[in-house]
């Protein structure tokens, strides 16, 4: 852990969002920046800007595919949490007064840092408490967590489930105290791989509804090379590229499906996935009079009075979604929750991509999200950090993932899922057009007859691009598909009731390598 | 298989499938494209697809076009019905705008409609592609009548789907001009010009047409809607549900092994299959919509809770009479009841789909179940067994395929099978009598066998928030998620007629094609009569139709 977080002042967070990006800047944000390949940068250390997709791991981490460290591994990565203050804005123009944690003494954000561990590592979260109420940390999931070197317990008088850090001294959010009572040090072993949700555990019902969430991903051993045997000192240790610990997965095992043993029944590559292709969705909603209440200095609601108007995958709404990972235009909503992939191929070749997406849903709401991501079923092959093999202890375990195109995620809960899209119909202007076979009266309609999406393409098919209407803006970049993936209980897919928004984000096909389009795609990452 | 030697495809001997091999291993796609052709006796061919496992086997690549089934759809607006003993809720229900329906009892709640909806009809029988007096038919029959829930569609893995979409406009608003998709909810793999969203893709204005394309091949239970302003358009009414039947046989659910002397738990076998499309209605949005007021969405409760757009008791009311097809539930076909029955037809007329569910003892009853409400339900089916076989069209048990998907179409409309076939995965179907499900999500439930009993014998199947369900007493709930399944002694009721079968198997649900490329009948003749291809009787022509007692 390299941060310090008494070294420098906490930096205020009360930044009202004066202006929007729409989604088309977002794009060309996107587009901006420099694909970055995995490689072997030398440590652990901010994150920097240039990872405009997928799940960013916290700095301090010992398990992102971005910085992996080398060896010898160290296996007691340390965290702190400053709980502070902050605004997030909504796609309607809306700013809201939020609670949440920052890395040390970094910005506020929104959902709390993503913290990536080993499975088997000692973490150890520090959290300092700027709030003007107590405050402590729930890692359920976790056991035998240690508060300040003993059992982490309620306690009844600020009504926390756990240890909690008092209230800051002052009753002035974003300063640091240097009495110390605002600071409680959690300890823990990650002993099983998964998602976690962590979260506030004193005066639950307003503090996580405030904002003081976030995740951590334990990965496996199996599959990473320093945890393997023994490695000479300097070795890149790659984090594994399962979500558990696939029976007979080996380090650097091929993600080529033939070497999976998958037609003998064989679970070694039963949660691989593309590192590059990891996503997080954590899904959430808020009451903005509540918060409203808060801003104002009054921390308690009438919960019964509850009535959920904003919806979100990490801290955004649609179609800030969208926009790359620190996006200028939300700086205290720093997650973007974009899906971005090609089609799945299995033919080694320049189209060879045989590895699945993997989204880790966590839900910190108060309400299950019937999450519906459209392009294909998911694959759910964990469920609240354990994987979907059963009986997990057998000597002939069997494979009982789920195929879902409903991810019911409940309050609480996470789910790792995977997916891939297959161009099974494989529509093709020349080889398989879409009014071909008989089908004469399939047609695409003149532009005056249809109305245009403006992520659209402009055509059917995959890699082609076509203009759309004069005076329409279109945001598609190379022929790419876009499909939504969304909460369908609808009013969540909506801001403020007003539908296309919430929780709501898109999964971005990219027509294949060999496609003369494919050049004008931004790779993210 | 002596057409092989007239492929040239296939004039090599194929490799066998081999696990374990390198990556630069050279194989032939088409050496793993596995017919899994099995002879059946009187010329049925069972075909079974991808839920089972791969067997090496000679390969025969596409030679027929895929049998068409196609609909056309009209997307407006118009007026339905909630019970007529459900209580008011001043001033949204009953709507003080809603027309007439043609009853005159004297009691205002019978003889007029009550609830401002969106939805779709299915204008397949007016053939509105080719007339333009069609066309104005449509305009001044159609436009604001529509139904809830949306028709039921159907087709089989292997055929050609085809939706065509009309947009009517609103006859009661004529101020919107909102667009329309169709949205096939949890069709795999499908891309985004098919997909229905708006924003992604294209979308019909009024007084356009758009067409769709589907070659389904994951057999299962689905649902569509409109993704326009989807919190609205949905709620509004614009949902019902699709469903794929394998390319196995249609009395089958999936493409699961095991024929029809297998346990129908592992061929998914069924006598009869019933849908069950729920909903809720949120009769604040409804008035609005008609009243030109805005809603706020996020306030949504579904106060009226749907089973295929009806609220208890009008759930065990009979369909609408049939489409020229011979499936049932055509708001525009002959009402033949008379007194209180016609009354009812009248009131429900633009609720066609009853949500009733009926068979024999011994029987096994398939129940689609989809949702596209926007909350949670767990519904309880005391005294009958039931076993989830399916759960957002995948098969769940013995067998259950792997996640990729065996084949896909390639240069053209030849099917490839993928170079690594998946291992089947291990049996997850529950056994139970509760399922609850939430927004998005379908369920395949096997009823049966059904028990022996000396005369019908009703078993309710109802949401279990009872505080949301209304019997007889009007100060409870607004009308509620309940049916019933009728259970008769076997041989109680009436066998479909003669022209009814000659309409089935003459019609669209007659052949498919096979994974290679082969057309396959589903029904086959023996004896005289008609039986489907594996030899089980025909005892429900459609799916969802209801028969007399004998």
């Amino acid at each position: 852990m390299s941060a310090d977080p008494t070294a420098g002042p906490a930096r205020p967070a009360r930044t009202r969002t004066a202006f929007r990006v729409l989604p088309a800047a977002a794009l060309v944000l996107a587009a901006c920046f420099a694909p970055l390949t995995f490689g072997s940068s030398a440590s652990a250390g901010p994150v920097p800007a240039t990872q405009a997709e997928g799940l960013v791991c916290a700095p301090g981490s010992t398990a992102d595919f971005y910085h992996p460290p080398k060896a010898p591994l160290p296996t007691n990565p340390s965290f702190v949490l400053t709980a502070q203050d902050g605004y997030i804005s909504t796609p309607d123009g809306n700013s809201i007064y939020m609670w949440g944690y920052a890395i040390g003494g970094g910005n506020y954000q929104d959902p709390g840092p993503v913290l990536c561990v080993n499975e088997g590592d000692t973490v150890t979260v520090t959290l300092r408490n700027t709030l003007p109420v107590a405050t402590s940390l729930q890692f359920p999931g976790m056991t035998g967590v240690q508060a300040n070197g003993r059992d982490s317990q309620p306690d009844g008088a600020t009504d926390s489930l756990a240890t909690p850090a008092a209230a800051d001294a002052g009753s002035a959010p974003n300063r640091i105290d240097t009495g110390g009572i605002t600071k409680v040090t959690y300890t823990f072993v990650a002993d099983h791989p998964g998602t976690f949700l962590y979260e506030s555990g004193t005066d639950p019902q307003l503090q996580v509804q405030m904002g003081l969430a976030g995740a951590i991903v334990v990965r496996p051993r199996a599959g990473n090379p320093c945890l393997a045997g023994s490695v000479s000192a300097g070795t890149v240790c790659t984090p594994s590229a399962h979500v558990y610990d696939d029976p007979g997965a080996t380090p650097g095992m091929a993600t080529d499906p033939a070497s999976c043993a998958k037609v003998s029944g064989g679970l070694a590559c039963f949660s691989t996935f593309n590192p590059k292709n990891e996503y997080l969705h954590l899904l959430s909603e808020i009451d903005p009079k509540l918060h409203e209440d808060a801003e104002s200095g009054t921390y308690s609601y009438d919960m019964t009075a509850y009535q959920a108007r904003y919806f979100f995958i990490n801290g955004r709404s649609f179609p800030d979604t969208v926009s790359p990972n620190f996006a200028a235009h939300v700086p205290a909503q720093p997650y973007g929750a974009l899906v971005h992939i090609q089609p799945r191929n299995t033919q080694p070749g320049t189209d060879y991509n045989p590895d699945p997406a993997l989204v880790r849903y966590l839900n910190a709401g108060p309400v299950d999200y019937p999450f519906h991501p459209h392009s294909n079923n998911e694959r759910e092959v964990g469920f609240d950090a354990h994987a979907l093999i059963n009986p997990t202890g057998s000597a002939t375990p069997t494979d009982a993932s789920v195929d879902r195109f409903s991810i019911v995620v409940p309050p609480g809960g996470t789910i790792d899922s995977e997916f891939a899209w297959v161009d099974q119909a494989n529509w093709d202007p020349k080889t398989h057009a879409i009014n071909s076979g008989g089908a004469g009266d399939v047609i695409v309609p003149q532009q005056q007859a249809r109305t245009e999406g403006q992520f659209w393409n402009g055509t059917p098919y995959l890699g082609r691009k076509a203009d759309l209407s004069t005076g329409v803006t279109q945001y598609n970049q190379c022929g790419e598909m876009y499909q939504v993936a969304h909460s369908h209980a609808l009013f969540q897919a909506t801001n403020y009731g007003a539908s296309m928004g919430g929780m709501l984000t898109m999964i971005r096909i990219d027509p294949p390598n060999s496609f003369s389009e494919h050049a004008q795609c931004t790779t993210g990452n | 298989m002596s057409e092989m030697a007239d492929n040239p495809a296939v004039g090599v001997t194929p490799p066998a499938p081999a696990a374990g091999g390198g990556l630069g291993r050279s194989i032939s796609r088409r050496s793993l494209l596995t017919t899994l052709v099995v002879a059946g006796g009187g010329g049925a061919a069972l075909l079974l697809g991808r839920d089972r496992a791969p067997q090496a086997s000679p390969a025969r690549l596409a030679s027929s076009v895929a049998p068409v089934k196609a609909y056309s759809l009209a997307g407006t607006d118009g007026w339905v019905s909630m019970p007529a003993q459900a209580r008011a809720m001043p001033p949204y229900f009953p709507d003080p705008l809603a027309p007439a329906n043609g009853n005159s009892t004297g009691n205002a709640r019978q003889d007029r409609f009550n609830m401002y909806a969106f939805g779709f009809r299915d204008v397949t029988r007016y053939n509105p592609a080719t007339s333009a007096s069609v066309s104005q038919f449509l305009v001044e029959n159609v436009k604001n009548h529509v139904q809830i829930s949306a028709p039921l569609i159907y087709a089989q893995a292997g055929q050609d789907l085809r939706l065509t979409l009309f947009n009517l406009g609103m006859g009661n608003r004529p101020d919107l001009f909102d667009s329309h998709t169709i949205h096939f909810h949890g069709f795999a793999n499908q891309i985004a010009y098919f997909d229905g969203v708006p924003d992604a893709s294209l979308s019909v204005p009024p007084g356009q047409a758009l067409h769709y394309r589907y070659l389904p091949v994951d057999p299962g239970t689905y649902m569509y809607h409109c993704h326009v302003e989807d919190v609205e358009h949905v709620q509004m009414g614009m949902n019902g549900q699709v469903f794929i039947a394998p390319r196995k046989g249609v009395n089958y659910a999936y493409d699961a092994p095991g024929g029809r002397d297998a346990a129908p738990t592992d061929s998914t076998r069924f006598d009869r299959q019933f849908s069950l499309h729920l909903s809720e209605l949120f009769p604040q949005g409804h008035f609005g919509d008609s009243h030109i007021q805005d809603t706020d969405w996020t306030d949504f409760t579904g106060f009226f809770r749907l089973m295929n757009g009806r609220a208890y008791p009008d759930t065990v009311q009979p369909h609408a009479g049939d489409y020229p097809t011979g499936a049932p539930g055509d708001p525009d076909a002959p009402m033949t009841g008379s007194g209180a029955t016609l009354v009812d037809e009248k009131r429900l007329r633009f609720q066609p789909l009853s949500a009733l569910i009926q068979g024999e003892s011994g029987e096994y009853v398939l129940v689609r179940v989809s949702h596209l409400g926007y909350e949670q339900h767990s519904l309880v089916l005391p005294g009958l067994p039931m076993t989830v076989i399916g759960q957002d069209a995948k098969f769940l048990g013995t067998g259950r395929s792997g996640y990729y998907p065996d084949y896909q179409y390639a240069n053209g409309t030849a099917l490839q099978q993928q170079r690594e076939p998946d291992a089947v995965r291990g049996d997850i179907e529950t056994q139970t009598n509760r399922v609850d499900l939430g927004p998005g999500e379908s369920r395949d439930l096997l009823i049966g066998p059904l028990p022996t009993v000396s005369a019908m014998t009703v078993f309710p199947f109802y949401d279990r928030e009872f505080g949301y369900l209304n019997g007889s007493d009007p100060t409870a709930g607004y009308g509620g998620m309940r049916t019933e399944v009728h259970v008769y002694p076997a041989g109680g009721l009436q066998r479909p007629s003669s022209s009814e079968i000659s309409l089935l198997t003459g019609g669209a649900d007659a052949s498919t094609l096979d994974l290679a490329g082969n057309t396959v009948q589903n029904f086959a003749q023996s004896g005289g009569g008609w039986t489907y291809a594996d030899g089980s009787p025909i005892v429900q022509a459609f799916p969802g139709k209801i028969y007399p007692a004998v």
